[in-house]
């Protein structure tokens, strides 16, 4: 039997998002292909809650390593686990999310073991011919799709950002084997001590998960109509999001930029309003669903992404908008208000 | 003193030039990226690396040695960080380097950095670039020397033998106490690239420094670096899905708005 295919959850992003039970659906298929098995690795301190999850979003196996030393990232020993690991059963792929920590676990290990890694994959394929694992990742901004390949190393790894993938059916009835897996040596020496942490504000965390987004460019800032775009925003429920020059003007903070160096969105719904649709801006927004472009001038890249395009003044149009969609509003709770 | 004496605290820093936008040119049902005539500019972490880097030398002696890997025109790009206040350049070019991948890359930089003298006391880079945009060299670069690593920084301090850094990770805003050596990457958050000083031009080109290193000058072999010393191969590049493209309206606003406000109701967001 090939080796297995692997999701590491590196447990720091449980409560964040889901993206390891969303790569074990991805994972299932490619072990379909290679006529193996599925497999979660976890790493925490006390896992029990998700190992039950990931066994019942499809985990065919699950290796659990935890105790105190590993209840937050520490990535010399987070990399040292996943090593040990691979050594012992010699997986065929592994797959983590593109987080702040999957990233650095995945670069680190993928260093370590002289193998090959590529990031924020769209989407993953097994040649027929090679039995290699295709990984469709972004080249250059995204207009580019590379097949990567890694022919002659194993494990091929491979990092997909939360949101790719859908998740299996939650089945209560699966059932899986647990491995627990030796202590690792907690000695390991980061060269460095957390002194302070918060939990970054609530607000800058919603927009990655927004079901709505609403988002400005360059043409708002200039043409005076930001706080209309905020107020679309608010009669819609949505997160606001934006372009750099909004950022560099102090219009929004970073943590609401979109685009390739700030969020990707993935809204049922985004409104964009003055982007200009430049590169930068247009890969973090290509995974939305239904997009809906507002800008003055016909040839703006961004109609191009859109799925409706509006041409006009947002000044003409958003005050319009914002009343009719806020009488919307009030007819809905009025019947809902009147059964 | 000899122009590119080090004195003071060492930090070096690794920058990368990219593309300031990426144009495809399809050529006989291959895409390539369009180099020839567009302008290059020093990646937007890493300049918010070197003005980290700037801040910290305002406060002490510190010596700021930029790296890049790179064709010769790269050169470029390190006289731009040198007129903007770093000390000297180092540019790490041999046909061999191109086609690395993020494995090969962090081989090149490591072996590079470890031949600096003095050693540097801190290493930053910017946290992704903006062509490649995989994150992963920064962290490989800190496997291979060994050093911690910190990523995502969003501002720094040195205090004695210790970096204070800050920074925003995952749903975290973190305060870390880093022992020295240390490797650091940067993400520019607030950050607006200021502008080249004038009068230091003349100077980023007559009194400092660039050295170039080929493969001899950092020890690794051909087959260490470029596509031999890579694990991933890019089997074909394909364009990403079809442009969405869909209606464009143009008439006034009233009708924009119903538009809209039907497109709502139908993805059940109203």
């Amino acid at each position: 039997m090939k080796g297995e295919v692997w999701v590491v959850d590196e447990g720091a992003s449980f409560g964040e998002n889901r993206v390891a039970l969303e790569l074990l659906s991805k994972g299932r298929e490619l072990a379909r292909k290679l006529g193996t098995r599925c497999c979660a690795v976890v790493l925490g301190c006390d896992t029990r809650e998700e190992v039950m999850e990931l066994i019942a979003h499809g985990a065919e196996m699950v290796y659990v390593a935890q105790g105190p030393h590993l209840s937050q990232f520490r990535p010399r020993v987070y990399t040292e686990v996943v090593c040990r690991l691979v050594h012992e059963f010699q997986p065929e792929i592994i797959l983590l999310g593109a987080t702040d920590t999957g990233r650095e676990l995945a670069a680190r290990v993928a260093k370590r073991l002289e193998t090959g890694l590529s990031a924020d994959c769209l989407d993953l394929e097994i040649d027929e011919e090679t039995g290699n694992l295709v990984q469709l990742a972004p080249a250059f901004g995204g207009r580019l799709l590379a097949e990567v390949i890694c022919p002659e190393r194993r494990p091929q790894m491979a990092t997909v950002r939360p949101g790719t993938f859908p998740q299996l059916p939650y089945d209560p009835e699966a059932t899986a084997p647990v491995l627990y897996l030796d202590a690792v040596d907690a000695e390991l020496e980061e060269g460095w001590e957390i002194v302070a942490m918060e939990v970054a504000p609530e607000e800058d965390r919603e927009l990655e998960s927004a079901s709505v987004v609403v988002s400005a460019g360059a043409g708002v800032a200039e043409g005076g109509a930001f706080h209309l775009v905020v107020e679309l925003a608010r009669a819609l429920g949505a997160q606001l999001g934006g372009t750099r020059p909004l950022v560099q003007r102090g219009l929004l903070p970073q943590e609401r930029m979109i685009g390739q160096t700030g969020r990707a969105v993935r809204p049922k719904v985004l409104i964009t309003v003055g982007t200009s649709g430049a590169l930068q801006y247009a890969t973090g927004i290509r995974g939305s669903e239904f997009i809906i472009a507002i800008d003055k001038n016909p040839t703006a890249p961004i109609f191009d992404e859109a799925d409706l395009g509006i041409l006009g003044d947002a000044n003409d149009i958003l005050p319009r908008l914002v009343s009719a969609i806020s009488s919307v509003r009030r007819e809905n709770d009025l019947e809902a208000a009147h059964g | 003193m000899m122009a590119g004496e080090v004195r003071g605290m060492h930090l070096a820093l690794c920058i990368k030039q990219v593309p300031q936008k990426a144009e495809v040119i399809a050529e006989e049902g291959r895409y390539t990226l369009a180099r020839q005539g567009v302008p290059s500019q020093i990646n937007f972490h890493d300049l918010a690396a070197l003005e980290m880097a700037l801040k910290l030398k305002r406060g002490f002696p510190l010596h700021v040695t930029v790296l890049t890997m790179g064709p010769p025109s790269a050169e470029e790009a390190l006289r731009e960080a040198l007129a903007l206040g770093a000390d000297k350049g180092i540019l790490i070019t041999h046909q061999a380097l191109s086609g690395s991948d993020t494995l090969a890359t962090s081989r090149v930089l490591a072996a590079a950095l470890r031949r600096l003298r003095p050693s540097p006391s801190v290493v930053l880079f910017g946290a992704r670039s903006s062509d490649s945009d995989t994150g992963h060299v920064p962290p490989q670069v800190a496997e291979d020397l060994h050093l911690p690593f910190v990523s995502c920084a969003t501002n720094m301090e040195v205090s004695g033998q210790e970096l204070l850094v800050w920074r925003r990770f995952g749903r975290w805003i973190q305060t870390l106490r880093v022992k020295l050596p240390a490797l650091v990457s940067v993400l520019g958050m607030d950050f607006k690239p200021r502008q080249v000083n004038i009068r230091e031009i003349p100077l980023a080109f007559e009194e400092k420094e660039v050295l170039v290193w080929g493969l001899k000058e950092i020890g690794l072999k051909e087959e260490e670096v470029g596509l031999q010393g890579s694990a991933t191969r890019v089997r074909r590049i394909r364009l990403s899905d079809e442009k969405r493209r869909g209606q464009l309206f143009k008439g006034p606003p009233q009708g924009a708005v119903r538009l809209i406000l039907r497109a709502l109701e139908d993805k059940g967001v109203l």
